[in-house]
């Protein structure tokens, strides 16, 4: 349709389309209140580029894009927590570039003052650090995959350390570069040690020898001692004792022939058999005590443990100088073993070191590179800054066009099912020859 | 609902199929202006053409039955109403036809008077209008509801269809159509009329002042050609141009 053939048509449907204007405008005016109003925050950010070097990500003119890129207000609804859709959100944020200014305005259009002024300000912010993350994202990789291979060569130096840990817990000897002759001045001085605490030994044993409860000294003395201290026996004793005097006495004062003799005799026989049964009896007494035996009953038992304490020393050292001994014939094996693993390792410590390195570098590189540009924010949306946006305004602009379009469809509808001919093609369709004038046109 | 029709606009497009049609049919030529009805404009174009055509050449006719256009108490003693003789007359009278370079003449015949005269004796109306004249301009009208228009189109050396815009296709287009195929003539093209009028072309001429004598009040000079407007009561007048 040329433009000439719409305003034919336009100027023909005035009727209809003025009619359906007003109708429109009418129904728009009646229905103006169920509309909500809406809130505008609005803040402001300026891209920052250091002088004299070229910025190696974006430009100001990209900025908008990516202030409304679904990257940017994904993360906005999630620090946020936005009740809206990510399609809400973006047709609700505005960025623009102001002329031709390195600052770039930043809006989001709510019915909610708050809510406004938060995600502009959100917007802003997140603009900034994905901005900072785009210009150093190069770099970030770089950092990542050494950081990894740090992380391996860490995981590999750990594992071989607790594999020579284990090797020199076995034996000790081969961390020493000279396991051999320390392993073997060990087995002297064990030796040397070993004889010592031998002799110590045989002293202690024949020291308890001395102390032993079983000589016939000790109980010789514990006898007497027992005896002495038992009453009893004493009393018979005494009593043996004064009737072997009486009878002595009167075996020299009389002769054989004395009648009391024979009784005498008889009761210094029977007084030695009770002296006997008493000191049987005193003996076996459990109670019986002999200060002498228990002093020599402890002093025995004391020399027992130190003979036993001798004898564990000297088993403690027979099993240091084996363990030494046994060391010493595994040291051409696990000394290789232990080596090779020394080996391994200070090879992982010179790779994890060229790492380090060259992570040190891509960190300082990643850090110059963010220093080239960044996005700062300028201002943020406050609370003054909020303002009635055009939210009726914008609606009454889609009524208005969406009743202008209903008035222009109409038309054109109603044009559509005219059957009158008005048109040159329409002529020439009709009669099969062409159009070589006109006239009568409208002034 | 009348529109406003400029007319210089409307000179110039007459001025436009004056061209095309110079450039197509060479002169002398008959030309025949039909349509498909009476409101088409048949006259109109014939007119509006035959006043262009006056403008390059000296001597342009135009034969119609229009008693709108001619003055038709002349043609056959059956005069329209009065009021549209006057009109006629007064732009005839006023010579406002009479363009530069000269006017044209107009050869009227009545409607009543068609149905009368025989087929030979209108192609030899035809052949001395020819002879006289380097272009003659026929208003044929609607080719299905008269007979005038069907007795001139074998002598026509070209014809143009009148179209009023704005109508729906009606069943005369293709009886219209029909017929023209059939008289094998050759057919120019079609001339759109954007619902102009005869009024449009009443309206430029200015109105007589007071107090001038009216030639109208003298009689019409028929002159040419005298013996076919004797013999078949047709009046042919000469508009603007002694004779």
């Amino acid at each position: 349709m040329t433009p000439q053939r719409f305003l034919d048509v336009v100027k023909r449907r005035s009727l209809i389309i003025w009619s359906v204007l007003a109708v429109g405008l009418a129904l728009m005016y009646s229905f103006r209140g169920i509309v909500p109003s809406s809130y505008s925050g609005v803040a402001h950010i300026v891209l920052v580029a250091a002088s004299g070097t070229r910025d190696p990500s974006v430009s100001i003119v990209d900025l908008p894009s990516i202030a409304t890129s679904t990257v940017v207000l994904q993360r906005v609804r999630n620090s946020l927590k936005l009740p809206v859709s990510l399609v809400n959100l973006k047709g609700n944020v505005s960025a623009s570039v102001l002329g031709r200014s390195s600052i770039m305005a930043i809006g989001y259009r709510d019915q909610s003052a708050e809510r406004a002024i938060a995600v502009s300000n959100s917007v802003a912010d997140e603009l900034s650090r994905y901005y900072d993350e785009i210009s150093t994202q190069s770099y970030d990789v770089n950092v990542s995959r050494l950081s990894t291979a740090l992380a391996d060569e860490a995981t590999k130096r750990q594992r071989l350390d607790q594999e020579m840990s284990g090797v020199a817990a076995s034996n000790p000897f081969v961390v020493s570069d000279k396991s051999a002759d320390a392993i073997t001045g060990q087995i002297a001085e064990l030796s040397e040690q070993r004889a010592i605490a031998l002799a110590q030994l045989q002293g202690d044993q024949a020291l308890a020898a001395t102390t032993s409860p079983d000589s016939p000294e000790l109980s010789k003395t514990a006898r007497h001692e027992i005896l002495a201290g038992d009453p009893a026996y004493q009393a018979a004793r005494v009593a043996a004792g004064k009737d072997a005097a009486q009878l002595i006495a009167d075996k020299a004062s009389y002769t054989s022939a004395f009648p009391g003799l024979p009784g005498e005799v008889a009761k210094v026989q029977s007084e030695s058999g009770l002296i006997n049964n008493e000191a049987s009896r005193a003996l076996s007494d459990p109670d019986a005590y002999s200060a002498s035996a228990a002093a020599t009953m402890e002093a025995h038992v004391h020399q027992l443990a130190i003979i036993a304490g001798d004898t564990a020393r000297l088993q403690q050292l027979d099993d240091l100088i084996a363990k030494a001994t046994s060391s010493l014939n595994q040291v051409p094996t696990v000394g290789a073993s232990y080596a090779q693993l020394s080996a391994q390792r200070a090879a992982v410590d010179t790779e994890y070191t060229a790492l380090a390195g060259r992570r040190a570098n891509a960190l300082a590189d990643r850090a110059e590179a963010s220093s080239l540009g960044s996005i700062v924010v300028l201002d943020r949306a406050i609370k003054a800054d909020t303002q009635l946006a055009s939210g009726r305004t914008r609606v009454a602009v889609v009524a208005l066009t969406l009743i202008i379009a209903l008035a222009l469809g109409t038309a054109f509808l109603v044009e559509s099912l005219d059957p009158r001919i008005r048109r040159a093609e329409d002529i020439e369709e009709l009669y099969g020859i062409p159009v070589v004038g006109t006239f009568g046109s409208k002034a | 609902m009348k529109h406003r029709i400029s007319t210089d606009s409307l000179a110039r497009e007459f001025r436009l199929l004056r061209n095309r049609i110079e450039a197509e049919v060479h002169a002398p030529a008959v030309l025949l202006v039909t349509s498909a009805t009476d409101r088409d404009g048949a006259g109109l174009t014939a007119y509006g053409l035959a006043e262009s055509l006056s403008k390059t050449h000296q001597r342009t006719a135009l034969l119609t039955t229009s008693a709108t256009v001619a003055q038709t108490e002349w043609s056959s003693g059956a005069p329209a109403p009065r009021q549209q003789r006057r009109r006629a007359s007064d732009r005839l009278d006023a010579g406002n036809i009479k363009m530069d370079g000269g006017g044209f003449s107009i050869v009227s015949v009545s409607h009543e008077r068609v149905a009368t005269i025989s087929r030979a004796n209108i192609a030899e109306l035809v052949s001395d209008l020819r002879a006289e004249h380097d272009y003659v301009v026929i208003d044929g009208g609607s080719l299905p509801e008269n007979t005038f228009g069907l007795l001139l189109l074998p002598s026509a050396d070209a014809t143009l269809v009148a179209f009023l815009t704005g109508r729906a296709q009606l069943p005369a287009d293709r009886t219209m159509l029909d017929t023209l195929e059939k008289a094998e003539t050759k057919v120019l093209g079609v001339v759109m009329n954007e619902q102009a009028t005869i009024d449009h072309f009443v309206e430029q001429i200015p109105k007589r002042e007071p107090g001038i004598e009216r030639e109208a009040d003298a009689p019409a000079k028929v002159v040419t050609p005298t013996t076919f407007a004797r013999r078949f009561e047709v009046a042919v007048p000469r508009i603007g141009k002694s004779g």
